[in-house]
């Protein structure tokens, strides 16, 4: 099946099977293999990727389903080379080890700080309790949270994503 | 964990969906969130040839008042539900629910609809319909029909949903003077999902005794079922811990209780007991402070 | 005190070492660059996957792979296991296939037609009465006169039942490799391995090529903890599918093989008796253990735990079951040791009615050596401020009313950590810019970081300035990130690597500043002489003055090298304060206290780092972690992370780490990390459960289910 997506600000077309999922289009297409497999499905967390800037598990999605949609991967974050504050705060506050769960830790922490500039750290915990780390013990992930949350509501406007009702 | 080829359809309306339904017959699943469905494919525990997905029925998706209740679309994501300020206002089980489902991946995509429809045994969303005594509706090549909660779910993963029936709506009422509502699960610790789950809805007389109760209770049958020997215990008594206790002990009567890793018939009973307490202590504290506001 | 030449620089003059450094290759992983083993893509690359055999004991009797052989973009298919080979746990290889997606490789796997004979197997090992035929000959020993020393009727007597299941490491990234041939007797294999310098011979031998001809390459690894040290059957076969093929395979575990035969950490149960006169000296110790590793057998944890307990009546049994083998798990035999002794001595404090941490304080002379005892009164004496122990402990049993129960628990811990076998190069070019190069692996413990920190202190340049390259073996060989050795191993000889690029330097400099080379020094980016700052030269100026030779000098840690650089041997202490519900059982960690001594600290901020992430494995091992096998099948129930349970954010609560640093500590030279902050949790949180219920739940994970049936609830 012929499907068209824009992978951080660049529209591909390729010619997929409906059961390839998201995940391996991204890294095995795509060739941007910073998402990562963890898990046999839908729970560590580590293929999260932002489809239409909503946070998502990539395993538990087929790559049809997201013919024509904007999808953002980690290596979308950094602008002209500048790491994203986030990837910035986690270096710096040390909320990374082996890494591997980073980059599905730091999408959906970007989702996070969209929805709400000004977490608390309970908030912070919920937010971000569909992905897992073996190495860090959460502790500094949650201060990189906090620590990018101060720097993004410095320098760039907060775009929220609506939540009709 | 690669699921097996199948070939993917985009009905770009109901009718033709229910049409490609009726097509496939058994060979074809709807596809909505995808979060119950795709696992289930990935571990190779379903396999349909045909997957016909519904999320381009946008119409579907919807959050409605309308007179005395709320009208929401199947397609509706769990997310969506959760931070509705009408729901907050009108029905807030429903953005309490919706919190407690999965986590923030999971309801960015998995929609009311799709949870109801594959009616997992721990999912949360059947607890909730339940105790509200929502309307589910479902279009068919036949036409339209309104099924009450209480007779949806049927057996294990089994709903009254035909199978070329799209459910497309849940209607439920507004939480009125005096009534309060509430979510109590326990996680599973690792999938998330509800080792037992209840949702209470509680009307108070203005005397303090409980005019209605409806408690909706998900993980701990095979399927998720109204506790009525709970509600019955409850109906006319004066809402204190005493009867509350007593009514909860009823939670798990004439069930066939769940066993599996995490927890054995007889402690996923005792859960039961446990969380129904909660659920009614929360309810009737908000039925309370409802009555004053 | 004389000074050596390699010596760490005095703590007053040290810039980088101590400090909170961020880890260098941060930006690479959180800007999603990093590329895992998973990661690697190679031109004209197929996928491998393994067929593996559903009973936990079984022959084969049959085995057809011709429909798989005929799929079309099926490049390869061998039998692992041929007919007649004896398969001894769930999951063992049976064949394995390359094909060109990895979709086809997985229809290919089920393609192959397999006859077994199931035999009969064991895969439960807590209750001895039915592991008949499966026990190995016990181990028995005697300290002292136990037999005697229990008679006396003045001794205080604690008996009890504790233990810990098997659990398996859950890497996030699962076991696997890319292996390609480069020419027909050389190979590169991408590896996911914490051994990058010492695997080579092990895909030599049985591929027929030499060592030599064996390209091991890790760049970044997401998790080993003790699992990745050898090579596996299944990476040797990828490396024979590649040649069948003529292309490169990638072979990557699945969760749920990697849950089942990717390794685990042996059980450890045991009956414990412990006496101590009634003011708290302990006086005799008798323990019967038995567990399991698999089928290989395994050796006792070292039992009494950290305590040299004068009167000792030991008993060991190895029970043989058909799960997947052993590999090192983080401590190895630790954990089982510490929770077997400290909840023992946990539920003797209570029969005395004393405070658990004053017994372990009146027992710290019988730590194996003094630096220990002294070590441990200070982290118990650290631990107890930063708790506030003496105002927040209660005896056993919170009286408190309502059903949440509140209780605080103490262990202690040792480990090794002293250095592995290292070398390294470290070149200094003409333009200034500077090298180092060392076969080591980073598995997310901070080690390209500590070793950039060494080298950049040495020469007195910036971190940016020195470029760390590790993960290849063909650089100079390091050991196996193992055993808390890391650190240690690659300080040492990256200091003495960079002071000897640092002294040739000086060689060739000194004439051109009118000095002799010791006179010299390299401070903030300069080279200059000692007491003269104004006699300098930038270190581009100074680089210059080699023409067009670089230097390259090599430095090494083995025993005996020169000047001490490191040790071995430390305590830890750790503290759990814990809110149990008794009507659900859950157990909730409302903090987890740290104290930890490693020597001297290269990078404080990768420090404490490891005990994060240590101190939430011990959460996991306390609460969540079982490997589950059914008992009528031999199947694991749970091979995935569905119910595999790993703690998430919001199980964790608060992490505290203290480390201890300073006079007595930073003198010792580097010691080992990774290991020691593991050891402790379990027992400390299992103490905290029963000082909040008031009961013992004796055998971890302390789930719900379990908290509630040792209260007779359920």
């Amino acid at each position: 099946m012929k499907i068209r997506m824009n992978v951080n600000g660049n529209w591909r077309e390729d010619d997929v099977e409906p059961r390839t999922l998201l995940v391996h289009y991204l890294r095995d297409v795509a060739g941007l293999t910073g998402t990562h497999v963890g898990c046999e499905t839908s729970i560590c967390g580590a293929c999260t990727v932002l489809l239409n800037q909503e946070a998502v598990k990539s395993c538990t999605v087929f790559a049809v389903q997201a013919n024509g949609a904007q999808v953002t991967t980690i290596e979308g974050l950094a602008r002209e080379g500048k790491l994203h504050p986030l990837q910035q705060s986690f270096w710096e506050e040390h909320g990374l080890q082996c890494g591997f769960c980073t980059p599905g830790m730091i999408l959906v922490a970007h989702q996070l700080l969209c929805r709400n500039p000004h977490p608390t750290q309970e908030e912070i915990r919920k937010g971000l309790e569909g992905n897992l780390c073996r190495c860090t013990g959460y502790q500094h992930i949650v201060k990189a949270v906090q620590s990018a949350a101060s720097k993004m509501s410095a320098t760039e406007p907060v775009r929220a994503v609506a939540a009709a009702g | 964990m690669i699921p097996q080829s199948f070939e993917y359809h985009v009905p770009r309306t109901l009718e033709e969906a229910s049409r490609l339904a009726a097509q496939f017959g058994a060979d074809g699943k709807f596809l909505a969130g995808g979060h119950s469905l795709i696992p289930m494919m990935k571990l190779r525990l379903a396999a349909p040839k045909h997957l016909i997905d519904l999320t381009c029925l946008r119409d579907l998706a919807y959050i409605r008042e309308e007179g005395e209740h709320v009208r929401i679309g199947a397609l509706t994501t769990h997310f969506r539900i959760e931070s509705s300020a009408l729901l907050k206002e009108k029905c807030p089980l429903l953005p309490e629910t919706a919190r407690e489902i999965g986590d923030v991946q999971v309801r960015n995509r998995g929609t009311i609809g799709g949870n109801l429809a594959h009616s997992d045994p721990a999912a949360d969303w059947p607890a909730a319909v339940l105790a509200l005594e929502a309307e589910l509706r479902a279009v068919s090549p036949r036409g339209e029909r309104g099924m009450a909660a209480k007779d949806f779910f049927v057996d294990l993963m089994t709903t009254a949903l035909a199978s070329d029936e799209v459910l497309v709506e849940i209607k439920v009422p507004q939480l009125g003077h005096g009534t309060g509502a509430a979510y109590a699960k326990l996680h599973h610790p690792a999938s998330g999902y509800a080792m037992v789950g209840v949702a209470a809805v509680i009307a108070l007389r203005d005397n303090g005794a409980v005019e209605r109760a409806a408690v909706g209770i998900t993980g701990v049958g095979p399927k998720a079922y109204r506790a009525f020997a709970v509600e019955t215990a409850l109906h006319g008594k004066p809402a204190t811990q005493a009867h509350l206790n007593a009514a909860a002990a009823h939670a798990a009567e004439g069930v066939d209780v769940n066993a599996d890793l995490y927890a054995s018939a007889e402690y996923r009973s005792h859960l039961a007991r446990v969380y129904t307490r909660r659920a009614l202590e929360a309810a009737v504290k908000r039925a309370r402070a409802a009555a004053t506001a | 005190m004389p000074t050596c030449k390699y010596d760490w620089p005095p703590a007053n003059e040290r810039r980088l070492i101590g400090k909170r450094i961020s880890r260098i290759d941060g930006p690479a992983k959180s800007g999603g660059r990093a590329k895992y083993t998973y990661d690697i893509n190679r031109p004209g690359m197929l996928w491998g996957k393994v067929l593996r055999c559903p009973y936990a004991h079984a022959k084969v009797k049959s085995i057809d792979i011709s429909a798989a052989n005929a799929m079309p973009g099926v490049k390869a298919v061998r039998i692992m296991a041929d007919v007649g080979k004896e398969l001894l746990w769930e999951g063992a290889e049976v064949a394995a296939v390359a094909a060109v997606s990895e979709e086809l490789a997985e229809e290919a796997v089920g393609k192959i037609k397999v006859e077994y004979e199931p035999l009969p197997f064991l895969v439960k090992e807590e209750d001895l009465s039915k592991a008949e035929g499966y026990t190995r000959p016990p181990n028995i020993r005697k300290v002292g006169d136990p037999h005697k020393a229990f008679q006396d009727p003045e001794l205080v007597v604690s008996e009890g039942y504790y233990g810990a299941p098997v659990i398996t490491h859950c890497c996030l990234e699962s076991h696997g490799n890319v292996a390609e041939w480069t020419g027909p007797q050389s190979l590169r294999v991408w590896a996911s391995t914490q051994g990058v310098s010492v695997i080579a011979g092990e895909f030599a031998e049985p591929l027929g090529i030499s060592a030599n001809n064996v390209n091991i390459i890790c760049n970044y690894i997401g998790g080993g903890f003790g699992s990745k040290f050898q090579v596996d059957p299944w990476a040797i076969e990828a490396a024979r599918l590649a040649k069948d093929a003529k292309a490169p395979v990638k072979l990557m575990l699945e969760r749920d093989e990697e849950l089942l035969v990717a390794g685990c950490r042996p059980s450890a149960f045991g009956k414990v008796r412990v006496a101590a006169q009634k003011d708290g000296t302990l006086v005799a110790w008798k323990s019967e253990v038995w567990g399991t590793a698999g089928p290989g057998g395994t050796t006792s944890p070292p039992l009494p735990y950290v305590l040299r307990i004068p009167h000792q009546d030991l008993k060991y049994t190895a029970v043989n079951t058909n799960i997947g083998p052993a590999r090192a798990w983080r401590a190895p035999n630790h954990p089982q040791a510490c929770v077997l002794t400290m909840c023992a001595l946990d539920d003797l404090a209570a029969k005395l009615g004393m405070d658990p941490l004053d017994l372990l304080m009146k027992n710290a002379d019988l730590a194996p050596n003094e630096v220990l005892a002294r070590t441990y009164r200070e982290e118990l004496q650290k631990a107890a401020e930063l708790t506030d122990w003496k105002k927040n402990w209660h005896p056993r049993g919170d009286k408190s009313p309502g059903p949440i129960k509140r209780g605080m628990g103490i262990s202690m811990h040792t480990w090794g950590g002293n250095p592995h076998n290292s070398r390294c190069t470290v070149t200094i070019q003409p333009d200034g810019s500077v090298e180092v190069k060392l076969g080591s692996q980073d598995l997310g413990t901070g080690t390209r970081t500590v070793i950039n920190i060494v080298v950049a202190e040495t020469l007195g340049l910036p971190l940016e300035a020195v470029k760390v390259s590790i993960g290849d073996n063909r650089y100079p060989p390091d050991g196996a990130s193992g055993g808390s050795t890391t650190v240690g191993g690659v300080s040492g000889s990256t200091r003495r690597g960079a002071v000897n690029a640092r002294d040739a330097l000086f060689a060739v400099v000194a004439p051109s500043l009118g000095v002799q080379p010791d006179q010299l020094e390299a401070v903030d980016g300069q080279v200059r002489v000692k007491g003269d700052p104004s006699k300098a030269l930038s270190w581009k100026q100074a680089c210059a003055k080699l023409g067009v030779r670089p230097i390259e000098a090599q430095g090494e840690q083995r025993q005996g090298a020169e000047c001490k650089l490191n040790d071995g041997g430390v305590g830890g202490v750790q503290v759990a304060d814990v809110s149990v519900d008794t009507e659900t059982g859950i157990v909730r960690i409302n903090r987890l206290t740290a104290v930890q001594d490693c020597g001297l600290i290269i990078d404080l901020k990768t420090a404490e780092s490891q005990c994060y992430g240590a101190m939430i494995m011990g959460i996991c091992y306390a609460l969540y972690e079982e490997k589950i096998v059914d008992r009528l099948t031999g199947r694991m129930l749970n091979p995935n992370m569905e119910f595999y349970k790993l703690a998430g954010i919001a199980d964790v609560g608060d992490l505290q780490v203290h480390l201890m640093t300073g006079p007595g500590y930073d003198e010792r030279g580097v010691i080992g990390l990774g290991e020691p902050p593991v050891i402790s949790p379990g027992a400390a949180i299992s103490n905290a459960v029963a000082n909040a219920i008031g009961v013992r739940v004796p055998t971890l994970p302390l789930t719900p289910d379990k908290v509630l049936a040792a209260l007779g609830k359920v």
